[in-house]
């Protein structure tokens, strides 16, 4: 099973997303981080141990500090060091199409997600992922 | 006493007149002839007794005294003959002779005299008229200086006549010369021959000539002609008569004038050799062959024994010349590679430099010349005299022509002079000539090169013959041989026959008044078919007036004839164009316009003859000229705005396109004006239009901005309140656990709360955004502060800021006191809010105007915010670069609103650590 973060400063959300992939039994282990700095912290001081790194990455876009788009620009420098591939969902409430575009510029975004998530919908992503 | 006989006869002779007279002078007996006479001629009548002398003296004192001298002569004794003329002026002078006897009585003693009258008259004239003649040709033998001698062979004795004397210079008492005497002065060499010719003059009774000297005894030599002739008596030679003439005179006159002959026949010589030397330079092509040919012929005929040519050289130190040419006799040796001769400094030799370029002779004989160094040279030569003249070509000095006598020192002679000086003379024309003629040979070289390349065609039409020559190119051009055009008729026959009568009738015209023909006309040509040609020639006339030779040029015009025909026909093209036109067109040339149309007309009011001619740029307003000028001069091609004056001196909006064309060599300007009045109205209401589209077009774009801006907060912080409630409902459904249902709740009250002030924050701006036509107030910054530093004073006192303010230099604004309160506001707390651990805080507030805005600086020494990473988040809505608790990030969207609702600008410098600037713009209003 594997490792899944979770980057979004919604803590409803954080809530919610993880109550849903426990009961699922979706993953191995969740991460929470308020926002893509905390999360770049984590995956630097990681960037080795593969079994501390996650699999998958959901990343909420608005975020205070080091946004979304922010995450992944230094994200795409980070990810040759990471002993891992992280496989990334961008994550929004919003449907603007000029967010799905830019989603799509990133190759480590494999899909693009709108809040609110299912479960269906989470096992749906992981399944695939 | 006479016989009776005697006496009669006597007395009956008329002739003979005979009386005597006594002692006394009176007649003692006289014939009647002498009484005739005495009455005739005396007309006395005489009677014995009467006294002869008393009766003569009465008449005439000098003949009485003359014949009492005869009577008294006789009457002494002595008899003698006298020849007297008596008579008086009146009568013819008779000559008698009269024969004085006197008369013995027994004693003898004298008592008388007789006389006996002979009439003389006959006689005396006859003796006069040979004493005349003996005169005459005394005088003549005198002046011809003849003298006569005669030989009496009999006795040996020459009788010279007294020229004789004076022509053998002898004086009289030589008087008489035997005949050896005279051969003993007869020059050697004529002796035998003189002595020769009279002995074969006296063998054969004949005249002999002789021309032979004589050596006077003074030593001089005479030249003698003479002839001799024999006298016989009986046949037997007695006397030889001769004249003689001394003809030393013309002898030496002979001799000079030999002399002379001789040097003219020398001279004649030298003209001729001159001529052969001149004739020789001036056919030989290369000069220098023919000077080298001149001057052997001038050396050997003149006898001298060298002629050479030098060449000047100029150069910057000064004139050098150098021998070109000799001609050598061989009696010295060459020096044509004689060193010393190539580039010799005249200044070595300035005596002869100094004749040269005055154009004189330099005749010396070499031990004279003045110059040690240039004596030496010359007599190394072994010259001895030398001859040097110059050489001028086009009154240069050219060089000069030497002639070096080297046998012995010799005077030229004036003639030989002449001849060389003509020589040089000639040279020196020849030279011009050769250069002339080089030159014309350029000249004809480049007139050729010229006609050629212009393919013009020369002629020259011999009228009396018809006949035609033609340049060369005759055949390139036309494509016919001379042969085929050399006769007027032939020329004729390939005139176009449409064109023959007009160009022949022209011809005919300028022929009769010897002017020029300009005419164009088709020429046949075999090769190419007709072309254009355009004819240029003139008449010469001989000396009665007519027209004897026309010389001419022939060009091909036909490319040009093709042009303007085309160029005709693009003209009327282009006249109906612009016709055509609904703008006013001109075509002008440095400001003069050659051509306009009506539109032109329609729109200036000037009718077209107005226009051509007319300055174009009249047709502008004084202030637009210089622009207008600026823009023909550059070529401007892009259409422009100017003012336009019309006829009437009305103005109007005019554009202006003009476009420079070049034509035949000129750049003429072809301009385009249209009255754009219309549309400069047109353009003004839409560049207020636009103006007003401008402003609407900001006014939207902001709008789309904030709309944008919007939608993103919408979407945001709405929607993920919703999903959230979404998700928990979901939850709470699916949950039987009472403990987590009421952790549900909690979580579901706050997401609705969220929602509920995003919608409480959202209208907020939705108020500002509508609300553009709030109330302003007339606002002093200072007082607004100091309500907001009220509200913060808690904030203010614990942070321990420092406020610092600067309004003075604008304390003033109009604007809603909220918003500016809001702005303070947000501003400040901001700035405490982010304050530095570090540093006591410090906020500076001031304002100042720019460009009629006011604007305000908010400075703090705060945290600071890293703009690369956050400055596109600063005023967006829920954006915070803090974790400080109480940021919400609101603030600044907030106040962005409303500062961008009324028109102003907010912008953001910072530096972390060490703080940030606010500048915010008001609009002015």
């Amino acid at each position: 099973m594997p490792v899944i973060a979770l980057v979004d400063d919604d803590s409803i959300f954080q809530f919610t997303a993880t109550r849903m992939l426990e009961s699922a039994k979706l993953a191995r282990n969740i991460l929470h981080f308020e926002n893509g700095g905390e999360a770049l912290t984590y995956l630097k001081e990681n960037s080795l141990i593969a079994e501390s790194l996650p699999d998958y990455l959901f990343l909420d876009i608005n975020m205070p500090f080091v946004d979304g788009w922010m995450f992944l620009e230094e994200f795409t420098s980070l990810k040759n060091s990471l002993a891992k591939q992280i496989r990334i969902f961008m994550v929004s409430s919003s449907i603007d199409p000029r967010d799905l575009n830019r989603a799509r510029e990133f190759e480590e975004v494999i899909d693009f997600v709108v809040k609110p998530i299912t479960v269906e919908r989470f096992s749906e992503l992981l399944k695939t992922g | 006493m006479l016989p009776e006989y005697l006496s009669s006869a006597i007395e009956s002779s008329s002739r003979v007149i005979i009386f005597s007279l006594d002692k006394n002078y009176r007649y003692t007996a006289f014939s009647s002839s002498h009484f005739q006479t005495m009455k005739k001629i005396w007309g006395v009548e005489i009677e014995l007794g009467a006294n002869l002398v008393e009766i003569l003296d009465r008449i005439n004192k000098t003949d009485a005294e003359k014949a009492k001298a005869n009577f008294d002569r006789a009457l002494s004794g002595e008899s003698f003959t006298t020849i007297e003329e008596y008579g008086d002026e009146q009568i013819h002078r008779i000559f008698w002779e009269d024969r004085y006897d006197p008369i013995y009585d027994l004693e003898r003693r004298v008592i008388g005299v007789v006389v006996l009258v002979l009439e003389v008259s006959d006689r005396m004239e006859l003796l006069n008229k040979v004493s005349e003649t003996n005169q005459r040709l005394s005088l003549a033998l005198n002046a011809a200086q003849i003298g006569i001698w005669e030989w009496n062979m009999i006795t040996n004795e020459i009788i010279w006549s007294d020229e004789v004397l004076e022509i053998y210079n002898l004086d009289k008492s030589y008087g008489q010369l035997s005949f050896e005497k005279y051969l003993t002065y007869v020059h050697l060499d004529d002796l035998e021959k003189l002595k020769a010719d009279i002995a074969t003059s006296l063998k054969n009774n004949s005249q002999y000539d002789t021309v032979h000297r004589v050596i006077l005894p003074n030593g001089t030599l005479r030249w003698i002609s003479g002839t001799g002739k024999v006298i016989t008596e009986d046949g037997h030679p007695v006397k030889m008569i001769g004249t003689v003439v001394d003809i030393t005179q013309r002898k030496q006159m002979e001799e000079a004038n030999r002399v002379q002959e001789q040097a003219l026949e020398h001279r004649d010589f030298m003209l001729s050799a001159l001529a052969e030397a001149t004739s020789q330079l001036a056919i030989e092509p290369d000069i220098w062959i023919g000077l080298q040919k001149a001057l052997e012929i001038l050396g050997t005929n003149t006898g001298v024994d060298r002629v050479y040519v030098f060449q000047n050289k100029i150069q910057p130190d000064g004139v050098y010349s150098s021998i070109k040419l000799e001609w050598n006799s061989g009696v010295a040796a060459p020096q044509i590679a004689n060193a010393d001769l190539q580039n010799f400094q005249f200044a070595a030799a300035p005596s002869l430099y100094q004749c040269l370029v005055e154009n004189r002779a330099f005749k010396k004989h070499v031990r004279d010349i003045v110059e040690a160094d240039f004596r030496e040279v010359m007599k190394n030569q072994q010259i001895k005299s030398v001859i040097m003249l110059p050489v001028q070509v086009q009154n240069q000095f050219w060089g000069f022509i030497g002639i070096d006598e080297c046998k012995t020192e010799r005077q030229i002679t004036e003639a030989e002079y002449s001849i060389i000086k003509s020589f040089a003379i000639t040279v020196g024309a020849l030279l011009e000539q050769k250069q002339f003629e080089k030159e014309n040979k350029d000249w004809q070289t480049r007139y050729e090169l010229v006609t050629r390349s212009a393919g013009q065609i020369v002629y020259d039409y011999y009228v009396p013959s018809g006949k035609i020559i033609w340049s060369d190119n005759l055949l390139k051009e036309v494509g016919c041989p001379q042969s085929e055009i050399d006769t007027v008729e032939k020329w004729k026959s390939l005139v176009h026959p449409d064109d023959r009568q007009a160009a022949f009738d022209l011809r005919d015209k300028a022929a009769e008044a010897l002017s020029e023909y300009d005419v164009t006309y088709r020429f046949f040509s075999k090769k190419k078919g007709y072309l254009h040609m355009r004819d240029r020639g003139f008449f010469m006339a001989n000396n009665l007036g007519k027209a004897y030779r026309m010389l001419g040029v022939m060009q091909n015009i036909t490319n040009e004839k093709i042009a303007e025909e085309d160029l005709r026909e693009s003209e009327s093209r282009f006249r109906t164009l612009q016709e055509a036109s609904f703008g006013g067109i001109g075509l002008h040339y440095q400001g003069k316009i050659l051509d306009a149309n009506k539109g032109l007309t329609d729109l200036t009011g000037y009718s077209n003859e107005e226009l051509i001619g007319m300055n174009g740029l009249q047709l502008v307003a004084p202030e637009c000229l210089d622009e207008v000028k600026a823009k023909i001069t550059a070529g401007y091609d892009v259409p422009y705005d100017v003012i336009g004056i019309r006829k009437d001196g009305s103005r109007y909006n005019l554009e202006i396109h003009g476009k420079n064309i070049p034509h035949q060599g000129k750049i003429i300007r072809v301009t385009e004006f249209r009255d754009i009045t219309d549309r400069k109205q047109n353009e003004q209401k839409i560049l207020e239009q636009n103006n007003k589209l401008t402003l609407i077009a900001d006014d939207l774009k902001r709008k789309n901005e904030q709309l944008d801006e919007f939608t993103q907060i919408v979407s945001h912080n709405l929607r993920s309140p919703v999903s959230n409630i979404i998700s928990l409902l979901d939850f709470y459904e699916k949950s039987s656990d009472e403990k987590e249902k009421i952790s549900f709740i909690t979580m579901l009250r706050e997401a609705s709360t969220k929602m509920s002030n995003s919608l409480h924050e959202l209208n907020e701006v939705l108020k500002i955004k509508e609300n553009k036509d709030i109330a302003h107030q007339e606002l002093l910054f200072e007082n607004v502060l100091a309500n907001v530093k009220q509200q913060l004073n808690i904030q203010i006192a614990d942070s321990k800021v420092v406020i610092n303010t600067d309004f003075l230099r604008a304390p003033l604004i109009s604007y809603p006191n909220i918003y500016l309160e809001s702005i303070f506001m947000n501003l400040l707390s901001n700035a405490i809010k982010y304050r530095s651990p570090n540093r006591t805080p410090e906020i500076s507030f001031s304002t100042h105007q720019e460009n009629g805005e006011i604007l305000m600086k908010v400075k703090d020494n705060g945290l600071g915010i890293d703009l690369k990473k956050y400055g596109h988040h600063v005023f967006k809505l829920r954006k915070t670069f803090h974790k400080h608790p109480e940021s919400r990030g609101i603030g600044l969207f907030m106040i962005k609103n409303q500062i961008e609702a009324l028109g102003g600008e907010i912008f953001i410098e910072s530096v972390e650590n060490v703080g940030t600037t606010f500048t915010v713009k008001f609009v002015k209003n």
